[in-house]
């Protein structure tokens, strides 16, 4: 939340007319940059209660033509669809609702998180149909996640550093929205990152978020896959906040250069144990309070601190700058979303984009190669 | 709670004017008209204290005070498209309860809410959890998956602060009794046609009002010490069902309010006050410096005072209707309803 505040004050000059009530309305709204330059939504109609409720009633599951299974979603499964009505191509993330256990309360948390957030980089939520014993969340189609894209279009799964810094802002875009709206993903992956055909990039798969709005120290620390889960996460901390987002984020730009995950561990130690070999061990000395964490053990071995430049030769300078600015270990040191894209690494991009477009289809990166795509024992799962 | 209030699903569609309100309602009342004559209910304030009642004994086990408050703007959205008449209010209630439960991320299971509510109200609920399955269903379609709710509360946390961060620098009495009055706001309509942080605001207000050391030099009220019992220990994690107590139904409540209210800020009017702050205005006696500061940041912020005034004269009226409030007399008109037309089937 803090973060979010300083964020709003620096945008927005304090001015005369700032009061203290505006002050107080950004404290209920911190994303309320939004409202400074977009007017407040006029009320609906006397009658709209029953007229929208009754549209509803209206769509029908038959309105899409359901095409090939395109995955399974944390608890759902997700088919590719067609708008009969327009020929729009959309993801139908069928839910299946048994009245003896009522609608799973991860469905109750996506829906209900999914109506408040648009943006461009957050999947769009379209409609929601309730039928006798299903639920159906009809999204914008993706052609496919960041995984599958590594895998088909890159080189070993290395993608060019263009294609990256777009994806990473893009990406820092759709987090910075969902931290600015008090709304934590808690599962950033590349499986639950979209791609489509013009290589924009989406946050998908809500059903792990949270809203963070309330200070809340009893969340489950059985969030987000191992692998771009961060060390505060894994040494079984419970009052986490936005910065186990910039954690994964900072996982997944590594990714993207090597086309390896950065820290594949198999257990929760296996796991802190990959980050410390490269990270180094934190003791109390660097990270004051680290002993009072409860899957902290004093006998963890030391490692000392790897130079990035070794582990991760790819990545130029400026850029391994801003990867160790959101793969620090401390959570409070580790960078906001919205100052990692202010950070210089993101100025050049135009530029390259341009470039790149001029060179339709640019010699890519050519690096060692170094094994295949590790991911064994990962299920199938779709980002919807 | 997650997103920008003023971009929020709530804002944009489940926000009312008063009048917006009782064209609804008299569309519903027309469209139902039958069944309303024949099952007359009592003042709807009645029927919500009624319901927040059975909702704080079914909740009596651990639930966060938000859940409660959630599951109460449930009830009032669902009753805009559905008279009294026409459902089963105790399954409502669960249903809501049990909804909220899982939005606020304090999820409870189905069999546990359904027997929790059965052990309440045998005579009422059904016992087939896929009721609660439908309802539920039911729910969520009427409120087109728009689920998740802003709440006065945090304003409240926020301004109770130090003066140098924005803050008001409430005292502990005061965010009680500030709170207490948020609680009482979900048996108005001021959930559906008040912005959360308005809420909190009137609410600050009040509480100043009341507080007797924050009262005009002494004489000028006239009123009574009145200790006002406000929520122990306010916070929105807090799971005891106290502290979703309001102030309502206690003797006396409403001749206090009308009295601070007409007594506060030096007698005027707030509107006035607040104006008149702006003017160094000299007229005695002077409001206590806390009353001072809260005037101040009225005329300063560009809130509506119509709409706090508005919002202050529904709890004033709430706490009136309040005297009349006899459970008896609700609970039987609900179960006349219920057996008369098999609702509880």
């Amino acid at each position: 939340m803090e973060v979010t505040h300083r964020t709003t004050n620096s945008q927005r000059p304090a001015s005369r007319l700032h009061t203290k009530l505006q002050a107080a309305e950004k404290l209920i709204s911190p994303g309320s940059v939004l409202f400074a330059h977009r007017s407040k939504p006029a009320a609906l109609g006397p009658t709209h209660v029953r007229t929208v409720s009754q549209d509803m009633d209206k769509r029908h599951p038959s309105s899409f033509q359901q095409l090939e299974k395109l995955g399974e979603g944390t608890y759902a499964t997700v088919f590719k669809g067609r708008n009969r009505q327009n020929g729009e191509l959309v993801a139908l993330k069928e839910i299946h609702l048994d009245s003896e256990e009522g609608t799973p309360s991860t469905a109750i948390r996506e829906i209900s998180l999914m109506k408040e957030l648009r943006h461009e980089n957050i999947v769009a939520l379209h409609d929601v149909i309730h039928t006798e014993n299903k639920l159906m969340l009809v999204f914008e189609y993706m052609d496919k996640d960041l995984k599958k894209y590594m895998d088909a279009r890159g080189q070993h799964g290395q993608l060019d550093p263009v294609t990256i810094k777009s994806f990473m802002q893009q990406l820092l875009r759709g987090i910075a929205f969902c931290h600015d709206n008090r709304v934590l993903h808690r599962d950033l992956k590349p499986q639950n990152l979209l791609i489509n055909s013009k290589g924009q990039l989406k946050l998908g798969d809500f059903g792990l978020a949270r809203a963070f709005g309330i200070p809340v120290n009893t969340f489950s620390n059985e969030v987000v896959t191992l692998w771009y889960r961060a060390p505060d996460v894994l040494l079984g901390s419970r009052t986490y906040n936005t910065s186990i987002d910039i954690w994964s984020a900072g996982c997944i730009m590594a990714e993207m250069y090597t086309g390896r995950p950065l820290f594949a561990g198999t257990t929760n130690d296996d796991q802190l144990q990959k980050i410390f070999r490269l990270m180094g061990t934190p003791s109390e000395r660097s990270w004051p309070g680290i002993s009072a964490y409860p899957e902290y053990k004093a006998n963890f071995h030391v490692y000392a601190t790897q130079d990035m430049r070794l582990f991760l030769p790819q990545v130029d300078p400026v850029g391994l700058e801003l990867l160790r600015s959101m793969l620090q270990l401390r959570p409070e040191l580790r960078i906001s979303a919205t100052d990692a894209l202010r950070h210089p690494w993101f100025q050049d991009l135009p530029q390259l984009q341009a470039r790149a477009q001029q060179v339709a289809q640019q010699q890519q990166m050519q690096q060692q190669i170094s094994g295949g795509y590790g991911a064994p024992g990962v299920p199938q799962q779709t980002g919807y | 709670m997650a997103a920008n209030y003023w971009t929020s699903t709530q804002r944009q569609f489940w926000h009312f004017t008063p009048s917006q309100l009782v064209s609804i309602r008299s569309a519903l009342a027309a469209q139902h008209a039958a069944v309303i004559n024949q099952y007359p209910t009592s003042d709807p304030r009645h029927i919500l204290i009624f319901l927040k009642d059975q909702l704080l004994r079914l909740s009596r086990r651990q639930s966060r005070q938000q859940c409660l408050a959630t599951t109460l703007v449930y009830i009032h959205r669902y009753l805009l498209t559905h008279p009294l008449q026409t459902i089963n209010p105790y399954l409502l209630l669960t249903t809501a309860f049990y909804l909220a439960s899982k939005t606020e991320e304090s999820p409870h299971h189905i069999r546990a809410v359904l027997g929790e509510a059965r052990q309440f109200w045998p005579e009422f609920v059904p016992g087939d959890v896929s009721r609660i399955g439908e309802m539920e269903f039911s729910l969520i379609s009427e409120m087109r998956s728009q689920l998740i709710i802003w709440h006065p509360y945090r304003t409240l946390i926020e301004l109770k602060g130090p003066e140098k961060e924005g803050g008001l620098e409430l005292s502990n009495d005061e965010v009680g009794t500030a709170w207490s009055i948020i609680n009482d706001s979900y048996l108005t309509d001021l959930p559906l046609t008040c912005a959360p942080h308005t809420i909190a605001i009137m609410a600050i207000f009040l509480a100043v009002a009341f507080q007797p050391t924050n009262k005009v030099t002494a004489g000028v009220s006239g009123l009574p010490t009145f200790q006002i019992p406000s929520t122990p220990n306010p916070t929105i994690n807090n799971t005891s069902p106290a502290s979703f107590q309001g102030l309502g139904g206690r003797q006396g409540m409403s001749a206090v309010i009308n009295g601070v209210m007409n007594s506060s800020a030096s007698g005027r009017p707030i509107v006035n006050a607040a104006t008149d702050s702006k003017m160094k205005s000299n007229t005695k006696p002077v409001p206590s410096e806390k009353m001072q500061r809260i005037i101040h940041f009225l005329a300063e912020s560009s809130i509506d005072l119509e709409q706090i005034i508005s919002a202050t004269q529904q709890i004033v009226s709430l706490y009136e209707v309040w005297e009349s409030y006899s459970e008896k007399a609700v609970k039987e008109s609900l179960a006349r309803v219920i057996r008369g037309r098999g609702l509880d089937k």
